[in-house]
């Protein structure tokens, strides 16, 4: 089966047993792989209403049809599983070389059951499967964890392992591999957690098989050099995401003071050249040929990183302008496993109502110190930790703040404020996991780029159709930071798979994703009342630069909802109507 | 009239310098300093004069400062 | 063809390895490819070294039957003449030479002139120059 090894490894941890299926191929060819072929496997076997944090929640790790071939940026790994944080479906992806090896080893997926009696991880190799006693790791940080695992199990073996925040099941912990590359998002760490289950390990020498290797070859070679190596995508290689601070300044998205404002003042300090004056190393994930990564050494502190989302969420957001902190902050959070935004933007909340007198939390914008205790606090859910452990909406809940609480269905927002890119507003509210950059991101097109950021005019459409190209580009697992076109995935997935395969075709597979994902939220009883914003977007008008008095009208904001569910051909309660679920095969 | 242009990211590694002194005639469009430095179109982003968003319409002035980005994906 | 290698404009992303595996062998692995990059993610840093054939002829040389051939690109084998007996892998100085399942040795033929690993290296950590 070209591009699938055809197996799927099922790991019973309550039971302490493994056994390999049969990929369902049906399901293969509709959802193609990673994002898309998880969702499905999870919607087909969660029962509704489950706790996320029980045994009965799966925790999927899945790889794509590209994974393990020479078609580049194709080695992120997909994690998908119902989300503690949020009560949606989630998938993330992570980085690093775990997606090539567990394909190697002869799977497409591992779909992980049930909950172990003590603390365990997984070692994968090839046929080999062992549920092996992790008690030597317990409460280690990933680092550690990963080092450990590596000395038992050969450098060449990948590690994805969870930290103490992990272990606590914080309802942001990631899940953390090659030290730095996260699944950050809506607790996947938590969820691994829960089955105690500490880390995965895993080594393979098999390799994976095109329907014709010298036509791939040559389909991929030539999007490899006339398309990915250009000056369209090497802004990945030559920045990476701190280019993005200065852009989001420029156009007044730039989050500040939990949302405050739009610019920061010392954006000088965390812009991309500010980084690129403390690189010390590039680096790239198996197959990359961009190599986002950038090692950096601040001070006495050194990660790979900061992305953009750890610079302004994690920085500016909470009035951090000294690049060494944020350094350090990103290093405590991959260490201990916790999602940079996610503990970024429930400190910035923190801050925020102490400084507004709701509740004195001792923490305040631009306070160095208390800042960086915070993740191992969080972590250990010790004192204040114990309250941001909570996460934005439940702080919420108990202390006040709703109309400032920038979260929508209980994931905190990344780095874009939607009253400067109005559909990043829409795409925020519709994404399937919350307020999410990975489903949708018109900020490139309209703050970023050419269409106005102040209209709803075309921007139902625009994050209809991002969507739609992101749910199958994630998931035959291409990177985010290669902008190829459905023409050229179609082109080296037929050669791929030695069938003929169109534009059309992946972008009714994304559709299919998308709808997926909705119809699995609906199961658990999200609606149209969850597509909201919180009201500080509607009403509160950011005071500077590019923004300055610009709000997203709350009337704005539903006319511009309402034009999108009816696009996409979905009832005024954000329920997709019967002829579009027969169209897309989902009937 | 002189324009400070700076380029960012991959348009500065392929043309081999960042900050670059232009002499444009009055009038020059920021379309114009792009011919003139044979950028592509297609692979230039956001456009800023002294650090506000601009079109390829906009016209220059004396002295400003015109930054040049890269388009971007992903996020 | 001789291989120069600089890693520090080395990414780890071991295209070279799935090129060459998939031009040589017909499938991407990096266990068959005919050079290897071994990465070790440190704290602070990508560390990345690389196994090339550096035409050294050691191979050739102890080959007991001389299925081993030297060429104006690079080594190939005569896989009639093969015992598969691992003389070769054994006196390979950089251990960049390993055998297949059968035991025939992965020899790199410069991809007669074309080297894929060359080509697929994103940003020039890999180059190869012609030699006599």
């Amino acid at each position: 089966m070209p591009g699938y090894q055809g197996k799927i490894l099922r790991i019973n941890l309550t039971a302490g047993s493994s056994v390999v299926e049969k990929l369902n191929p049906k399901w293969a060819g509709l959802f193609l792989g990673g994002k898309g072929l998880g969702i499905k496997y999870l919607y087909e076997e969660l029962a509704p209403g489950i706790d996320a944090l029980a045994p009965d929640n799966k925790l999927i790790l899945i790889t794509g049809p590209f994974t393990g071939t020479v078609v580049p940026c194709s080695g992120k790994l997909s994690i998908v599983t119902k989300s503690p944080g949020t009560g949606t479906i989630l998938d993330c992806s992570i980085g690093g070389t775990a997606a090539v090896e567990l394909k190697r080893a002869g799977y497409d997926a591992v779909i992980i059951e049930g909950k172990a009696a003590e603390p365990v991880y997984l070692w994968i190799e090839d046929n080999r499967v062992e549920i092996k006693n992790a008690g030597e790791c317990r409460g280690l940080g990933c680092h550690a964890t990963e080092n450990k695992l590596k000395e038992a199990h050969g450098e060449d073996s990948s590690v994805l392992s969870i930290g103490p925040a992990g272990e606590n099941m914080v309802s942001f912990a990631c899940i953390s591999s090659e030290l730095y590359r996260q699944a950050g998002r809506g607790g996947v760490g938590a969820v691994m957690g829960s089955k105690n289950l500490k880390a995965v390990a895993v080594r393979g020498t098999g390799g994976v098989l095109a329907a014709d290797a010298a036509k791939l070859m040559d389909v991929a070679y030539n999007a490899f050099k006339n398309d990915l190596l250009t000056d369209t995508n090497l802004w990945a290689y030559t920045d990476g995401t701190p280019m993005l601070v200065e852009l989001s300044q420029t156009t007044g998205i730039l989050p500040t003071n939990n949302f405050q404002q739009g610019t920061f003042d010392a954006f000088n300090q965390i812009k991309s050249e500010s980084v690129a004056a403390v690189r010390t190393a590039k680096k790239g994930c198996t197959s990359c040929g961009l190599g986002c990564g950038n090692f950096v050494r601040a001070g006495r502190s050194a990660v790979e990183g900061p992305e953009y989302e750890t610079l302004s969420i994690a920085g500016s957001n909470c009035g951090i302008g000294s690049l060494e902190a944020i350094v350090e902050f990103n290093r405590l959070c991959d260490d201990l496993g916790l999602d940079t935004i996610s503990a970024g933007g429930v400190t910035a909340f923190a801050m925020e109502l102490t400084e507004k007198g709701i509740h004195d939390f001792g923490i305040r914008f631009g306070d160095v110190e208390k800042y960086l205790q915070v993740p191992g606090l969080i972590a250990a859910g010790d004192g204040l930790g114990k309250e941001l452990a909570r996460g934005v909406r439940a702080l919420a809940q108990i202390y006040g703040g709703q109309d400032y609480a920038m979260q929508v269905k209980g994931l905190e927002f990344p780095g874009y404020d939607p009253r400067g890119s109005w559909g990043m507003g829409l795409a925020f509210a519709t994404a399937p996991r919350g307020a999410c950059h990975m489903s949708a991101w018109p900020a490139a097109d309209e703050a970023y780029g050419e269409l106005d950021p102040f209209t709803i005019e075309g921007k139902a459409g625009l994050v209809k159709d991002l969507q739609h190209y992101n749910a199958a580009k994630f998931s035959l697992i291409l990177c985010d930071f290669w902008a190829l076109s459905f023409d050229v995935m179609a082109e080296m997935l037929a050669a791929l798979l030695g069938r003929e395969i169109t534009a059309g075709d992946l972008e009714l597979a994304g559709e299919r994703i998308f709808n997926l994902a909705r119809l699995f939220n609906i199961r658990e009883g999200f609606s149209s009342q969850d597509d909201v914003l919180p009201q500080r977007i509607y009403s509160q008008p950011l005071p500077s630069g590019a923004t300055a008095g610009k709000t997203l009208p709350e009337a704005d904001f539903k006319n511009m909802l309402a034009q999108y569910y009816s696009l996409r051909g979905w009832d005024e309660s954000g329920q997709p109507g019967q002829d579009k679920l027969n169209l897309l095969g989902l009937r | 009239m002189r324009v400070a242009v700076e380029l960012k990211g991959p348009l500065a590694v392929s043309r081999g310098e960042k900050h670059i002194i232009l002499v444009v005639p009055p009038r020059a469009t920021v379309r114009d300093v792009l011919i003139k430095l044979g950028l592509d179109e297609k692979h230039v982003g956001l456009l800023a004069i002294n650090n506000v968003k601009v079109n390829l319409d906009s016209c220059l002035g004396e002295d400003v400062n015109l930054t040049v980005f890269p388009v971007v994906a992903g996020g | 063809m001789k291989f120069n290698y600089q890693p520090e404009k080395c990414i780890g992303c071991h295209l070279c390895e799935l090129a060459c595996s998939g031009h040589k062998e017909g499938q991407f692995n990096p266990g068959l490819a005919r050079l290897q990059v071994i990465s070790c993610y440190r704290s602070d840093t990508l560390v990345n070294e690389a196994r090339l054939c550096d035409l050294c002829l050691n191979c050739v040389e102890v080959c007991p039957t001389g299925a081993i051939l030297s060429g104006e690109q690079g080594l190939t084998l005569d896989r009639d003449q093969c015992t598969s007996c691992g003389t070769c892998v054994e006196a390979c100085p950089t251990g960049v030479l390993r055998a297949d399942k059968e035991g025939f040795p992965l020899l790199c033929d410069g991809c007669q002139g074309n080297p894929r690993c060359v080509n697929w290296c994103p940003h020039g950590a890999l180059t190869a120059r012609e030699v006599n």
